[in-house]
């Protein structure tokens, strides 16, 4: 990073960590007075700078995009359209304890894909390639649960890797009677 | 939360959609509080993140969906960056699964998988919604481009970055740098196309 020409001393240019950080005043003070003083001396530093600078106020005074009224509406029908972790997708308690499949259709408003009932199982995770009643992204894993996720779903595709495991996946055995 | 919780929303489609969830040691606000409350916080991040209405609206409806699962074991004092790494972190899964598609299977389909069509409103909004930094945003990689997002759209430290992400510090600074790089070689890019067809 040292170039002597058109200096009169040896002069390091700012790394890239300290451009980015002196434009987000991240920088110590110190530091920050440093990079200042370099800045206003090397024209290679000043334009980094300057193109850092261009980037960020191009995406700070965008203008901000809002959420529909429409989707206010799906947002605030959750508490109605989801299941709490109690049960997994699909998959309801009887009364004497049962877990049972769940087919329900008293919804078509909410979504243009499928019914509720009927989203795929864990680890399909296809939430972003349909519309947007794909509510669950995976809830509990459980050999139990998911053997019967699979009887309701036989003809579902491939489950791909990786499925997160919420947080709160153990309160599920502790509400199931 | 700061947000009273007579201070619902008064219209809604479903009148019903006041549910408020009590704890023993936490009341947390009704679901509408926080709805009003976060809605256009996280749609804004979701917007930045897709580049579009339709998975924004995706995105959004996710995280909601994860965040009411996860009411319960919430700690009171960090929603925002909570609602942060729930939306960054499901974009990035999102796009790492799509990523994954497009080399196995796909042709040229870089934005949106079949079923995505649009409706007027949608493209009209995705025409007058700075089209050519979203379109140059959308050019760059996705950790790169959360990056760049959390801060310059969120307004984040680096260090909250760094939370929301899970990564060091000297990664969160060199991502939001290249990020920064290369969405101004993009815009000035697209600004000379759109000179030339001007003159063209």
């Amino acid at each position: 990073m040292t170039d002597l020409r058109g200096w009169g001393l040896p002069e390091q240019h700012l790394l890239p960590d300290a451009v980015v950080a002196f434009v987000d005043g991240e920088l110590s003070s110190t530091a920050h007075e440093r990079a200042s003083a370099h800045v206003q001396r090397c024209g290679f530093c000043a334009f980094e700078t300057f193109t850092q600078q261009q980037a960020r106020s191009a995406v700070r005074t965008a203008s901000a995009p809002t959420a529909s009224a429409s989707l206010l509406d799906r947002l605030g029908a959750i508490p109605q359209e989801v299941e709490l972790p109690s049960a997994p997708d699909g998959l309801a308690i009887t009364e004497d304890g049962q877990f049972v499949a769940v087919q329900r259709t008293d919804k078509p408003a909410f979504g243009a894909g499928p019914v509720l009932g009927s989203s795929r199982p864990l680890g399909s995770n296809g939430w972003f390639s349909g519309r947007r009643a794909r509510q669950g992204a995976g809830v509990v894993v459980s050999g139990m649960l998911l053997s019967a996720l699979a009887f309701t779903t036989p003809e579902s595709e491939t489950p791909a890797p990786a499925v997160p495991v919420p947080q709160n996946a153990g309160a599920v055995f502790a509400t199931t009677p | 939360m700061e947000v009273p919780k007579h201070l619902m929303r008064t219209q809604s489609s479903s009148p019903e959609a006041v549910a408020p969830i009590e704890t023993a040691d936490w009341t947390p606000p009704s679901w509408d509080a926080i709805v009003r409350e976060h809605a256009d916080r996280v749609y804004r991040l979701a917007y930045r993140l897709t580049g579009n209405q339709h998975d924004a609206e995706d995105l959004t409806q996710e995280t909601f969906i994860r965040v009411f699962r996860s009411l319960a074991s919430y700690k009171p004092g960090t929603f925002e960056g909570w609602l942060h790494r729930i939306t960054t972190n499901l974009f990035l899964d999102m796009a790492r699964r799509r990523s994954r598609v497009r080399m196995e299977a796909l042709p040229e389909d870089n934005d949106r998988l079949e079923g995505d069509d649009l409706s007027p409103e949608e493209i009209y909004d995705e025409n007058h919604l700075d089209p050519d930094l979203q379109a140059a945003l959308d050019e760059l990689p996705p950790e790169f481009r959360a990056a760049v997002v959390l801060c310059d759209v969120e307004g984040l430290s680096y260090e909250e970055i760094g939370a929301t992400l899970g990564v060091k510090m000297g990664t969160v600074r060199s991502r939001i740098h290249r990020g920064r790089q290369a969405l101004k070689v993009a815009l000035e890019r697209r600004r000379q196309e759109s000179l030339l067809e001007d003159s063209a």
